[in-house]
């Protein structure tokens, strides 16, 4: 079982261009304009992004202040990164080890942020507000009908 | 009367010399906007009555006030500094049996390209030529203006030089009207006036004598005189009450001209803010509808956070809830022991499971002691089991994303289909207001317009113009009595002095009463005849134009005594929201019927010069009208705007009117006018002679 | 040339026909009157019309009297 007050690794790349932009007010917006409430929430969309698309990287440089703990990953968020970590290594030991399941989901969710940082790039519209979170949703939808 | 010729120079858009000739019968001049057709008419009004119209500020202006303006930009530019420049019309009529050149002159001297000087005002000079001896006699400056006074007089001017869009003014009939001055030439006010003011003060002479001289009998002496004082001091209260009563027909005037214009404004405006409103309306409806989507926006933030950024893995679920039925299956996974249910057994000394006995120290004690404290295993097996519940929970939410989405999308497009609807009549009412504002008023001025003060301002006038009217409705009412007081104290009187002794003085004093009383009502019946003459006349045109056309109908009506011109039906009751052609064509035969009685006073047809008469009418009716007034007047210069470019369907197409002017043989002459020079200095107008 | 005088007269006469035939005395004496007045009107010079009205006036009255 991960320590509830461990703190989660993220990427420095990362914190300093994805989390930042697409978390916090200092950005410039308003509260209710910037898309993720809440740093976790980034965490755990990118977390699903890199399981869905197989796609976890090794963090190269761990962010030296990091910005939330375990605890702070409301359920059932939490369990559903577990599940997801479970299925990825298609088996229960990893429960035994609450490091490397805490690795695992760091690094799904790391390669998960590459993910969004690359759209990003692409489309400077992309994840800058709720309605095109609700459309990277949709467009998941539509590739997983496809 | 027939004008021949205007030469125009220099003069306001033309450049040069440029010269008109016309001919017994209609003139068409075409034109498009902008290129001298309302200078052409200003040519003439400067040259007989030294005004022209200056759009900038709406109104007629003499030389003096025009300036250097009045010269053509072009003839300014190529002067050379030191140099005059002259600006000149002339036109040539003949009239009865002489001909008459008349010319306006006006100079400006250049002291450089910025500064003129201006020597002296306009001069006119008039040369009459008798047509059988050939002697000329010529008139300069005041002595011209008296001669063409006679000849043109300036209270028909706005009749005979006929300015189509100023009709309103023509059509009003209030004491300060052109009608009203027009009327007061052609009806010789003047002169009954004086004969009123001969024949009162010779009653009132002979009245005195005849009061004065002592009858025989005293009783009767006292009774004469006490009813002539009362006769006296009915009179004078009918007097002041008169004059009251022309004071507030003054007030009233005044009142009526302050309420039309407030009216003319409201209109002008108050379609501009019913459109307005809408405008708001739609933006309202707009803004609404764009806070709305972005709250059915925001209101899908929990759902995205708490279900829906798990959409797409419903195959990681399966596969988890899979791999762990198979686990449970294979009894990799064991159910949980719980540490209290250890504890009774050991305490019990007996497998609950199996229902064996387990003393202490038997081999079955100490296997059920084994699990005591495997709190790992148990919390592993508990968080599992927990695992596949959430999954479980979860599987059935995600799999509902795809249709809460399109709901979602659904709601949205509503939404967007409503903004977008809004947008555009927001649109179309902008491009509506476009065609509607008044043309010297910025979107600006519009939107700051303060509608409510101008609603203000016209319920005030109106109010103020009631108020007047009632009044002069009392003051009647008052008038009235007394005359009837006076009426019959004065066949009281007439009566008594039957039995004067003083038989001369009395015959005489009645028949100058007699004779007062017919020229005072005189000039009240003259005038009535008039107007009757005018309605009649009017009548005859107009049955002439609604002859050829179905739409329009009725009689016209010159009600002076309500200063209005309008149409009645066949039972005399006026008709409402007539069209404009039927309003236009009423117009032109007001017009019309003026100058065709004053033709009869004046002895002479007066050419009939219109600028845009028929602007406010359309295609057919445009057609029809312009025939009209060809076949009324013995003399008419018809300038007209020219719709050929345009796909306006309304518009006079350039076939028709071309075609009129070369199928008509009436039309003798016709010309087109054309706008040419590359800048604004260079600018100025080209006659074409169509026919 | 101004608004002709002859119309007006023959239109002020138009409406005196009536009171030809009803009072031929009041008749003449106001034709006479208008005579004077347009013609003082158009030559601008005095012509003591009130005197001549007076004078018109007491004559006709005093003939009839005479007469009767």
């Amino acid at each position: 079982m991960i320590e509830p007050t461990v703190f989660i690794n993220v990427d420095t790349f990362h914190y300093e261009n994805t989390y930042k932009r697409l978390c916090q007010s200092e950005t410039g917006k308003l509260k209710k304009e910037i898309t993720f409430p809440t740093m976790w929430e980034l965490f755990v969309w990118g977390a699903i992004l890199g399981y869905l698309n197989k796609c976890p990287k090794e963090i190269e440089k761990r962010y030296h202040n990091p910005p939330f703990r375990w605890q702070w990953v409301k359920d059932p968020h939490q369990k559903l990164l577990i599940i997801m970590a479970i299925e990825a290594n298609n088996s229960f030991d990893i429960l035994k080890n609450p490091e490397e399941l805490k690795k695992n989901i760091e690094i799904h969710s790391n390669g998960g942020l590459d993910l969004i940082h690359k759209e990003m790039a692409l489309d400077p519209l992309a994840y800058h507000n709720t309605e095109s979170l609700i459309y990277e949703i949709q467009k998941r939808l539509n590739l997983n009908m496809t | 009367m027939i004008i021949r010729r205007i030469e125009v120079e220099n003069f306001l858009s033309y450049y040069g010399k440029n010269i008109f000739e016309f001919d017994v019968g209609p003139t068409l001049v075409i034109g498009q906007n902008n290129t001298g057709k309302s200078k052409l008419f200003d040519a003439f009004n400067w040259v007989l009555f030294d005004r022209s119209f200056k759009t900038e500020g709406e109104k007629w202006e003499c030389t003096k006030d025009w300036g250097k303006d009045i010269v053509n930009n072009l003839a300014k530019k190529e002067c050379k500094i030191g140099e005059t420049v002259e600006t000149a019309v002339s036109i040539l009529f003949n009239n009865e049996d002489n001909k008459y050149y008349l010319t306006r002159e006006f100079q400006l001297i250049k002291n450089n390209e910025k500064n003129w000087e201006i020597p002296r005002n306009s001069e006119l000079s008039l040369t009459i030529t008798e047509s059988v001896t050939g002697n000329s006699n010529n008139y300069y400056d005041k002595e011209a203006e008296e001669q063409i006074k006679t000849l043109f007089p300036e209270n028909l001017s706005k009749y005979f030089l006929f300015q189509g869009e100023s009709i309103s003014q023509i059509m009003s009939l209030n004491s300060r009207s052109a009608f009203t001055k027009a009327l007061t030439d052609l009806s010789r006010i003047e002169v009954f006036e004086n004969a009123k003011k001969y024949t009162e003060k010779v009653a009132k002479a002979l009245k005195k004598e005849f009061e004065d001289k002592e009858d025989s009998d005293k009783a009767f002496q006292a009774r004469k005189r006490d009813l002539s004082k009362t006769i006296q001091d009915l009179k004078k209260d009918l007097s002041d009450q008169n004059d009251l009563f022309d004071n507030t027909c003054n007030e009233r005037d005044i009142a009526k001209i302050v309420f039309d214009k407030n009216s003319e404004e409201l209109k002008k405006y108050e379609e501009c803010a019913l459109i307005l409103k809408d405008i708001e309306y739609f933006d309202n409806q707009w803004k609404q509808k764009n806070e709305l989507r972005q709250s059915v926006v925001d209101a899908q933030k929990k759902e995205i956070f708490d279900r829906w950024m798990y959409a797409g893995t419903e195959g990681i679920l399966k596969n988890f809830l899979d791999f762990y039925k198979k686990n449970k299956i294979d009894k990799k996974i064991p159910e949980p022991i719980r540490q209290e249910f250890l504890k009774e057994m050991l305490e019990e000394k007996k497998c609950k499971v199996c229902f064996t006995p387990a003393p202490i120290g038997s081999d079955e004690y100490k296997n059920i002691q084994s699990h005591i404290n495997d709190k790992s295993l148990d919390k592993e097996i508990e968080l599992i089991n927990q695992l596949s519940l959430v999954a479980d929970n979860m599987q059935d939410k995600v799999e509902n994303i795809s249709s809460e989405l399109q709901k979602y999308y659904a709601r949205i497009d509503e939404i967007d289909t409503s903004i977008k609807g809004f947008m555009n009549k927001k649109r179309l009412k902008e491009e509506e207001l476009k065609t509607v504002k008044p043309s010297d008023v910025s979107d600006d001025e519009l939107k700051t317009k303060d509608f409510a003060h101008l609603q203000r301002g016209y319920e005030e006038s109106k109010n103020d113009l009631d108020k007047f009217k009632l009044l002069i409705d009392r003051i009647t009412g008052k008038r009235e009595y007394i005359k009837q007081q006076l009426e019959d104290k004065q066949k009281e009187y007439d009566s008594l002095i039957e039995d004067s002794s003083n038989v001369v003085e009395r015959d005489k004093y009645i028949l100058a009463e007699k004779i007062n009383k017919s020229v005072g009502q005189f000039h009240t019946v003259f005038l009535t005849k008039l107007i009757n003459d005018i309605e009649k006349e009017a009548n005859t045109y107009f049955h002439k134009m609604t002859e050829k056309n179905v739409a329009l109908s009725g009689k016209v009506k010159v009600d002076y005594e309500n200063q209005e011109v309008y149409t009645i039906d066949e039972t005399d009751i006026r008709l409402q929201n007539i069209n404009q052609a039927n309003k236009v064509s009423l117009q032109i035969a007001f017009v019309a019927a003026i100058l065709s009685v004053s033709n009869k006073f004046w002895n002479t047809y007066f050419p009939f010069i219109a600028d845009a008469p028929i602007s406010a009418l359309g295609g057919n009716n445009k057609l029809t009208a312009v025939e009209t007034m060809i076949e009324i007047f013995n003399q008419s210069i018809i300038i007209l705007k020219d719709d050929a470019v345009t796909d306006d369907p309304d518009a006079l197409r350039n076939d028709m009117i071309r075609n009129l002017i070369q199928m008509d043989n009436n039309i003798r002459n016709s010309f087109e006018l054309k706008m040419e020079g590359e800048t604004l200095d260079e600018q100025h107008t080209k006659i074409i002679k169509l026919k | 040339m101004a608004v002709k005088n002859s119309e007006v007269m023959r239109q002020i006469e138009e409406m005196l026909h009536d009171l030809k035939k009803q009072d031929k005395q009041q008749y003449n004496i106001i034709l006479s009157l208008l005579n004077e007045v347009f013609l003082e009107y158009n030559t601008g010079k005095s012509k003591n019309v009130e005197k001549k009205l007076y004078e018109m006036i007491d004559a006709e009255v005093r003939y009839r009297t005479q007469k009767n």
